[in-house]
């Protein structure tokens, strides 16, 4: 007897606690989401997704500072209920098309799920437990490139230009009394011989700027070095003087008394 | 058995109370995240107006109702190019302070080399967002292109120094660095400076600083001190051999200059000179002659990084031309600090002022 009474309370404290509630997962995903950096779409957008019947897809990737959130639908279908699960992954991993993790956050009983991206916002619509709802969300941190015009500062493709939100402290890297000519400037975008660029481009992340070398005269630039400027000095790279070579000149600017000379890695130093 | 049956009816209505009670909690509790949802919407929408007022500074509807309350809380009595305080914090913390609904709650300490940081808090729930807010409005793109570095060859035969910056995206200050932006720098970093400007210096340029300070200033900005041929390059009209020496026109010579075009110590008596949008070379440059010497650096040639055409001088001076620069030791303002090539000021100075500006590049 005693275990029915256990069953029961059970059985009422299940349908009491357990489930996040609608409204609570809305408001965190907005807490969330505004601060993702990019954000991919693999399924029709602007359509209900209706295939495959039963089927769980995965219908977007959100890229943060330090994690990435994939978000899966399952298509309801008889029997089996519309699901829609997130889950984290490490940074270095993307999303797989199949699912191979449990869900950090679940909806179940979604139905008619509708998403559309659009002009840096998403909008995701859909019934639960046969009431509608829509949910927006707008990303102010995607940053698809710059505009760089004549007569204007810069500008970034974004929602709002020059408009951030911010929930982890910027890292930055190197420090003021950095120099190439004592090796210690840091790389933060190394460029190869072939022009393709090797490994990461982390020049944004330069706490005291950063400066180009000339090396290779590649089309999109040469590698570039994180700190304070000191180019055509003596034993620091030549300033680049130009992509398009100079017939009978030096494709780097030294201090008068100084000569442009490749050093081991093919940087151009004034010596 | 009767007994038991009483229990029994007991313990299920203290379920259904318990389970009442949870709904109700949970219903509190859902509409309490429609509140915290709703307050985060309220402060992204407030966000998006503080980055309004932030661009559009002086043209704003709200500067207007607080500027002269601004103006008196800072001193500033002397009338200032106004556009200065776009995308700076004085004036986002004046309306903040004197319109009665507050915009933000605290301007962070941790602002970084290219933006502000802002902490928006709703009252009501006491939801926060962290807001970051660009500085670089006051900076202009160059052109890309083939320029010419330094003053026109004496004659067409003589070599003429050429560079280009294709696929390059190169961005410098309009305008000179500024006390105001200074004090910034010498609040968050320890440098031998510790004098914080006030009153009406503040929109004037920051003036007595060493070469090395001013690179450092720079770099705090995650930028460097404008080079001599970029300089160049956002000045002259033209980059041919003829090129003119006057950013307005592309005479070699020209008769009737106005103060407006060129700051001399003719001008002194008539008004003072100011860091404003007036003197605007082709690529948008202000101040590329005439007002206070200018500080470079020179990588072609270290010893002109000094633009010396300035209020120290005449009109008829020679030093009132583009590329023409002379050489400053950048360790004092002193005449002993700045060789001038024999062109020197016929009045005598004590003290110098130079301002700076600075450059950086970005990449695509």
């Amino acid at each position: 007897m005693n275990k029915i009474y256990i069953y029961i309370i059970i059985f009422f404290l299940a349908i009491g606690c357990v489930k996040k509630d609608l409204n609570e997962i809305n408001y965190l995903l907005l807490k969330d989401w505004i601060y993702a950096k990019e954000v991919k779409t693999f399924s029709p957008l602007n359509q209900i997704l209706d295939r495959p019947p039963g089927g769980e897809i995965l219908i977007m990737q959100l890229k943060f500072v330090s994690k990435i959130e994939c978000v899966y639908y399952t298509v309801p279908f008889k029997s089996i209920p519309g699901k829609l699960i997130i889950f984290e992954n490490q940074l270095s991993e993307n999303c797989a098309e199949v699912r191979n993790n449990n869900g950090l956050t679940e909806v179940t009983d979604v139905s008619k799920f509708k998403i559309s991206f659009e002009n840096f916002k998403l909008n995701l619509s859909f019934n639960y437990k046969k009431q509608q709802y829509t949910w927006d969300f707008p990303f102010y941190n995607i940053k698809n490139g710059f505009i760089h015009e004549k007569f204007k500062s810069k500008k970034t493709l974004s929602l709002l230009s020059g408009l951030e939100f911010i929930n982890t402290p910027k890292k930055y890297i190197g420090r003021l009394s950095d120099r190439f000519s004592l090796g210690q400037a840091l790389r933060c975008h190394h460029v190869n011989q072939k022009c393709e660029t090797i490994g990461e481009y982390r020049c944004d992340e330069c706490r005291f700027g950063w400066y180009e070398i000339a090396d290779f005269n590649c089309p999109q630039g040469g590698s570039k070095f994180c700190g304070q400027n000191h180019c055509g000095e003596k034993n620091e790279p030549a300033c680049p003087r130009g992509y398009k070579i100079f017939e009978n000149e030096d494709t780097g600017i030294c201090q008068s008394e100084l000569i442009p000379v490749y050093n081991q890695e093919h940087i151009l130093v004034c010596q | 058995m009767k007994k038991f049956k009483s229990i029994f009816i007991i313990v299920i209505l203290c379920l259904i109370s318990l389970v009442f009670l949870l709904k109700t909690e949970k219903t509190n509790k859902s509409e309490q995240f429609v509140r915290r949802k709703d307050a985060l919407l309220r402060l992204i929408k407030n966000s998006t107006e503080i980055h309004r007022i932030w661009l559009e500074g002086e043209d704003s509807r709200e500067w207007g109702l607080v500027r002269n309350q601004c103006l008196k809380k800072y001193n500033i009595t002397e009338s200032f190019d106004e556009s200065l305080l776009r995308c700076r914090p004085m004036l986002l913390a004046c309306i903040n302070e004197f319109l009665p609904k507050k915009l933000f709650n605290s301007i962070n300490n941790k602002s970084d080399a290219y933006s502000y940081q802002f902490t928006l808090e709703d009252s009501d729930t006491h939801e926060k967002l962290d807001i970051s807010l660009n500085n670089k409005c006051h900076e202009l793109y160059l052109e890309q292109g083939i320029y010419a570095y330094g003053e026109a060859p004496k004659n067409t035969n003589a070599d003429d120094y050429k560079f280009d910056i294709y696929n390059r995206h190169i961005y410098f200050d309009q305008h000179l660095v500024t006390n105001d932006e200074l004090n910034e720098w010498i609040k968050s970093y320890k440098t031998e400076l510790n004098t914080i400007t006030n009153g009406n210096l503040l929109f004037k340029p920051a003036s007595q600083l060493s070469l090395k300070q001013m690179r450092s200033y720079c770099s705090f900005r995650g930028q460097q001190l404008m080079e001599a041929h970029i300089y160049d390059a956002a000045t002259f009209l033209t980059a041919d051999k003829m090129r003119s020496p006057f950013y307005w026109t592309k005479k070699i010579r020209e008769k009737n200059i106005s103060c407006l075009q060129i700051y001399t110590e003719e001008c002194l008596p008539d008004f003072k000179w100011k860091i404003d949008s007036s003197s605007a070379s082709w690529a948008g440059l202000y101040n590329s002659l005439g007002g206070v010497p200018e500080a470079l650096r020179n990588p072609v040639d270290p010893d002109s990084n000094l633009k010396a055409s300035s209020f120290y001088f005449q009109r008829t001076s020679p030093w009132h031309r583009l590329g023409f620069r002379a050489n400053w030791d950048g360790l004092g303002n002193e005449r002993r600090n700045i060789n001038f090539r024999g062109i020197d000021p016929l009045t005598y100075t004590d003290k110098f002022e130079i301002g700076f500006r600075c450059m950086r590049e970005v990449y695509q």
